[in-house]
């Protein structure tokens, strides 16, 4: 869902929301994704006349109601973390010693990042090509983006996680 | 492969009529307050989880 103008007009904020406000909610697991984007001209060659800029991302899962990563980057406003990070939720010793919830500088992280680390972590795969159609999705993003790098986010892979 | 989502286009009537019902449940203000305040940059988006949301929602109402 985007904002009103989201698909074609210049010159404005916009937002993006994964089914609105809702999210998406599965097997236990729930995940949040949102972007503000801006519609710009480029006359790069292979990049224009227009493409999109991303101007603030934050995605959220979590399992059971609990919070498992958030990935942020929320450069404008009163904030003094302006650069991407991770918000990772750490358990203090035994589960009933609480939680930390570790801030943490991250590289960009794009959509597409943001669900591989869900489906690692456990999030219920709804194909099984899932890692091909990432990849491809976000190679596009790779290759127009003009920072964050050309290489893509960390992958987390952790040993011995269930696969779908 | 087939990688096409459907990408609706909510209308800003309607986004601030959901960004009403976030505002008052969330922070118990109008959907004006709200922006008012975001505008006067009194949010700071690392300290709440659901105030960051309310912010990355907020293009919807203008």
């Amino acid at each position: 869902m985007t904002s009103h103008g989201g698909k074609n007009r210049q010159g404005k904020i916009h937002s993006w929301s994964l089914n609105g406000p809702a999210g998406l909610s599965r097997g236990g697991w729930h995940f949040e994704a949102q972007m503000h984007y801006e519609i710009i001209t480029d006359d790069r060659q292979g990049y224009g006349p227009y493409r999109v800029t991303t101007r603030a991302y934050r995605y959220r899962f979590a399992n059971l109601g609990q919070d498992v990563a958030r990935f942020h980057w929320h450069p404008s406003g009163r904030s003094t973390h302006t650069e991407p990070h991770l918000h990772l939720t750490l358990v203090r010793g035994g589960s009933s010693e609480g939680t930390w919830d570790a801030h943490l500088p991250s590289p960009r992280f794009t959509f597409e990042s943001a669900i591989s680390w869900a489906i690692e972590l456990g999030w219920p795969a709804a194909r099984p090509d899932h890692e091909d159609v990432l990849n491809d999705c976000q190679q596009l993003h790779l290759q127009h983006r003009s920072w964050g790098g050309p290489g893509p986010p960390p992958r987390l892979v952790l040993p011995g996680t269930p696969r779908p | 492969m087939d990688m096409l989502a459907e990408v609706e286009e909510m209308s800003t009537a309607e986004g601030r009529r959901m960004l009403q019902g976030l505002t008052r449940d969330t922070l118990g203000i109008s959907v004006d307050d709200f922006l008012s305040r975001l505008d006067a940059g009194e949010y700071d988006t690392a300290e709440q989880e659901d105030v960051l949301r309310l912010v990355m929602l907020a293009p919807f109402a203008r």
